[in-house]
Parts: structure tokens; sequence; C-alpha cells
């Protein structure tokens, strides 16, 4: 379960600093979201998932600091803080979002609230 | 709403021609996944490379000399579902990357965490450079 943490100068930070908005691929079932962000260089620590009224951030502090007494020599990527705004739906239950972060991989899963799951309605037969 | 403007076609077409001007075929470079760096000290090497839900048993790292070679398979995660959005690139990828100089194979050694991958190398004894003694 995430502890989710209302940060207030989210979207004054993303001005300042340079970020990348990580790969995103989200599906939907009966019951839930589930979204899967590419944050490679997050560790748990550094990661914060967020809900304020519609938004869902998600923000990591990337990890990748040069070796000690080792010089770059060559590039082809240059890593920095993941940063992604979402806009969810009054039919997320804003208390129970589950996070797992795996292999610079982080799954969400939103539950949808009991009443906007679909409900199967019962035919009688007279 | 929006107007139209003619300026915003000419101002569209000149940063057109900026970017042909700028794209010349010689400074695209084209890079293969992963996408890597290299760090250098005295007489070793580290190199990291980007790969985020890659297993780390579906990697195999090879050295042969001077060259290392890294392969794996990325496997799709995909759902029956309906996607909201699929951003998210899978499948096999291999990627040779020259060395400054051959790596002794004892030396390698290749972690994995939160999505990046460490190789780290020594340069190999036969491949130092060595004193000449002067008679």
């Amino acid at each position: 379960m995430a502890v989710l943490e209302k940060k207030n100068n989210a979207t004054d930070r993303r001005t300042e600093e340079r970020v990348l908005s990580p790969a995103t691929d989200i599906f939907e079932t009966k019951e839930e979201y589930t979204l899967k962000l590419e944050m490679p260089g997050v560790d748990k620590d550094s990661l914060s998932v967020t809900i304020d009224n519609n938004d869902l951030l998600v923000e990591g502090k990337v990890h990748d600091t040069p070796p000690s007494g080792k010089e770059l020599r060559y590039s082809e990527y240059s890593l920095y803080n993941f940063y992604r705004k979402f806009k969810i739906g009054s039919d997320i239950d804003r208390g129970k979002i589950d996070a797992l972060l795996e292999n610079g991989v982080l799954t969400l899963t939103l539950h949808k609230l009991e009443e906007a799951k679909p409900k199967k309605i019962e035919i009688k037969v007279m | 709403m929006r107007n139209y403007n003619l300026f915003d076609e000419l101002f569209d077409l000149r940063s057109t021609v900026d970017r042909f001007f700028e794209d010349v075929p010689s400074q695209v470079r084209w890079r293969e996944y992963p996408y890597i760096n290299i760090y250098e000290g005295n007489d070793d090497l580290e190199i990291r490379a980007i790969m985020p839900g890659v297993r780390a048993d579906s990697l195999n790292v090879q050295l042969a000399g001077d060259s290392l070679l890294i392969e794996g398979d990325k496997a799709g995660d995909y759902t029956e579902n309906p996607y909201l959005r699929r951003e998210r690139l899978f499948g096999k990828f291999n990627k040779s990357i020259k060395l400054p100089y051959a790596a002794d194979p004892k030396s390698i050694q290749a972690e994995m965490k939160n999505g990046i991958l460490t190789i780290s190398l020594a340069r190999s004894e036969d491949t130092k450079p060595k004193r000449i003694e002067i008679r």
C-alpha cells in the first residue's frame, strides 16, 4: 500500500528543473485501473505518489551519480528526475491505491469505488 | 476556437527549414537499445545500461577481448484488457559495445538495480602499457 503524501510544491518545482516523463501503460478492468510507469534509477524511498483532488502525481528522484574515481567517457543517456501528472475520475477510491516498484517499473493499482463498478442486473422471470 | 493566422504557417515553414539543416545525417546518432554510459577509471571501466522492466535472468552479457555484448529479452506484460495508454516498448535486443581496450574476463561483474544494469570490467594485463628496459 502506497503512503500518500500531499505536496503542494510539486507543480512549482516542475518549472524550475528538467524532468523526464515516464513512459506509461494504462489499462482498465471492471474492478480497477492499472498504470505501469518506467522509472529507471528510482528506488522506493525516492518515489512519491500523490493525489490532489483530481490529479494523481507521480514523482521519482533518480539515483545515477557517476562512480567515484571514474570519468564519463561516452554517453547515450542522461537521467533526470521523473514527473508525471494524471487526471483521475470520481470513480476512483482515493484511499486505496496500491504501488509496487520492481526493476525500475512502477505499477499503480487504482481501485474503482463500489458504486462505480459495473453491476449485473437481475432479471426476474415472471 | 483558433483563428487562422498566415504568420503561423510562415514560422512553421521556417522551423521546418531549420530542422532540415540541423538534422544532417552525420549528426543524427541512431542508438541501439539499451542506451549506455561508459565511465573510465585508471585501468577499469563501468558501463551502465538503462533497461527498466528487463529481468536479470533474461540477460546474457558476453565479453570477447575488447567487445562486450549485451543481449536480452524485455518480455511484454500486455493484458487482454482495454488500454487507455500504451507507450512502453518490448522485445528482444542485442547491442555490441566496443571497449577502449581488451578487458580481463575474470574481472567482469554485472549487477541489475532499479532497471539499470551496471557492468564493471578491468583492463587485461596484456594490454596495459609496459615499460621497456633499455640496456
